[in-house]
């Protein structure tokens, strides 16, 4: 009883191993033409942080936020643009479309920093006014909110 | 006329006093995430919390001792030191959590960065817990922690679409841009920020400090089953401002300066400069009986004299217990870990131990030999054993689900 016992557990956990490969050998590596979620992901927290900039920007010019606040918000922001370029230029593509989606990601992320630097100028005191970084923002915006959904439908 | 005033500042005090960091990050999150689809846990952790509470002064008003005393005599000194070692640990990450949050919330208000106000913040905490009384630091906190009703106001301020957000409320279930292990794992994270273990702890061991007898208990009944209620509904408010605001914005919460935008939106810097007022007092608060905490479990099971009410020089190890925690909590903080982040484990691993001290607590307060005739009647058990099966259930899953999820992200 005590060996049918045993052999059944190491059956089981056989099972659960093979299973568990099996589901490693699926996703991105085994479909080229899917777009790597990391990447999607990488563009969400991007758009995250254009977002809460172009908020930021936009109750700073109303005069509805404080300049201390705008800033820590956009430095915030800043943070979180910067995380999302990490987990791009640390990914490694396994194809050359990958390679392309990952580069076009890294671009448009690019765009977003140097709009949420803007910000964060104009915010201070530094250069720039709110028509200036609002449209860089929205340019930001449009060209991740339009590379996440191109993104998204390949995969 | 006294007596009214004493209860009604006892449940202002109480809905000021509800909300900490974990809160004030959790529901932000799950707000800007899920909208208000786990509002319903914010209610099955404010009842929890409210018959958590209410068991646990009732159990110290009666008996006389407070939690860690009575878990060590029930437990025996090794099951409760097994208990000791992880609620400690809890209430010290809890603690970092919240010295953190003090920083974050005065960045706001100054520019400063919060590694310079990492330090200030735990001497200000230690200074409070040297110098003031116990009721002074206890109802100044939940009064000024008040001001954060700013979160309701601005939800009406902000107009929304009354219709959805009744629809996202009940209809409890993942959005489609989120999976069920994410949904579980942030009602997990929820339920830990409404039921932290440190509450308990301050709330019993308060009660030794200001003398509670059975003619309290009325007193007591009322600031937990109407100020726990009351600031329950500003945990929903939270989440309310951060779904109407950013869940369109496709703008995931990550940060306190996001926190404080709706408010913003709605109310101006009027509003804002309320919001941030509020956030240090809970903050600090919080803070206070978190350091307070680490004193009472560790001098209550080691049988060392603590307490507030005793002179220092009598209870020096308990108040040397809270400021090595507080040096800690400066430790991790220095090392540039985000607060944030560290918020969001500690309402997770809240969820953890949780087991640990509701379970003795309900063994005791079901006892006769400690509780004489004030022992749980029917209706408190059954409520009181449905919220164990909630809560072992949810300390269970709360690892593996943070795994699976990778902490929710």
């Amino acid at each position: 009883m005590i060996h049918r016992g045993v052999r059944a557990t190491r059956v089981a956990a056989a099972t659960v191993l093979v299973t568990a490969l099996a589901g490693c050998s699926l996703g991105p590596a085994s479909a080229p033409d899917a777009a790597d979620p990391r990447l999607v992901d990488a563009l969400d927290e991007a758009t995250s942080a254009v977002g809460t900039a172009t908020l930021a920007a936009d109750l700073l010019d109303e005069g509805r936020l404080t300049a201390t606040v705008a800033d820590t918000a956009l430095l915030d922001a800043l943070r979180v643009v910067g995380e999302a370029d990490d987990a791009l230029t640390t990914l490694v593509p396994p194809d050359p479309s990958a390679a392309q989606h990952r580069d076009e990601a890294l671009r448009a992320v690019g765009t977003a920093t140097d709009a949420v630097v803007a910000a964060r100028g104009w915010a201070n005191g530094v250069e720039g006014d709110h028509a200036v970084v609002s449209a860089g923002l929205d340019g930001a915006a449009s060209a991740l909110d339009a590379l996440t959904t191109r993104l998204e439908g390949s995969s | 006329m006294k007596r009214l005033f004493a209860v009604a500042l006892g449940i202002l005090t109480a809905i000021g006093g509800f909300l900490d960091i974990g809160d004030l990050v959790t529901n932000a999150v799950v707000g800007s995430r899920f909208g208000l689809s786990l509002a319903w846990v914010v209610v099955v952790g404010v009842v929890g919390i409210c018959l958590f509470a209410q068991m646990s002064g009732r159990v110290a008003a009666v008996s006389g001792r407070a939690t860690f005393e009575i878990i060590r005599e029930r437990l025996g000194p090794r099951a409760a030191g097994a208990n000791l070692a992880a609620s400690f640990a809890v209430n010290l990450l809890t603690l970092t959590a919240e010295v953190g949050g003090i920083a974050l919330a005065l960045q706001l208000a100054s520019s400063v960065e919060p590694r310079l106000w990492i330090p200030v913040a735990a001497f200000a905490v230690w200074l409070v817990i040297w110098r003031t009384k116990f009721s002074v630091m206890e109802n100044v906190t939940g009064l000024v922690g008040l001001t954060l009703v700013v979160f309701a106001v601005a939800v009406f301020l902000l107009g929304p679409d009354w219709g959805e957000l009744a629809q996202q409320a009940l209809r409890p279930a993942a959005p489609a841009s989120e999976g069920p292990a994410v949904y579980w794992y942030y009602a997990i994270a929820l339920f830990g920020a409404a039921m932290t273990p440190y509450e308990v702890f301050f709330f019993s061991s308060g009660a030794r400090e200001e003398r509670w007898t059975r003619r309290d208990l009325a007193q007591s009944r009322a600031n937990v089953l109407v100020g726990f209620p009351l600031g329950g509904i500003l945990s929903v408010a939270i989440a309310a401002c951060a779904a109407i605001v950013f869940l369109p914005r496709g703008v995931e919460v990550s940060s306190l300066s996001q926190i404080v935008l709706p408010v913003a939106l709605a109310g101006g810097k009027l509003a804002l400069a309320l919001v941030i007022v509020g956030i240090v007092a809970a903050t600090f608060g919080a803070a206070l009986e978190t350091a307070l905490s680490s004193g009472y479990t560790l001098a209550q099971y080691l049988g060392w004299p603590w307490g507030k009410f005793r002179r220092p020089a009598r209870a020096a190890r308990f108040h040397l217990t809270m400021i090595v925690a507080l040096l800690v909590a400066v430790a991790v903080l220095m090392t540039s870990v985000d607060p944030i982040a560290v918020t969001e484990f500690s309402v997770v691993f809240s969820a953890v131990a949780l087991p640990l001290t509701y379970l003795p607590i309900l063994v005791v307060a079901n006892d006769p030999e400690y509780m004489g005739d004030a022992v749980n009647g029917r209706v408190t058990n059954a409520l009181a054993l449905v919220y164990l099966v909630v809560i072992l259930a949810a300390s269970l899953a709360a690892i593996p689900l943070m795994i699976a999820t990778g902490a929710g992200s």
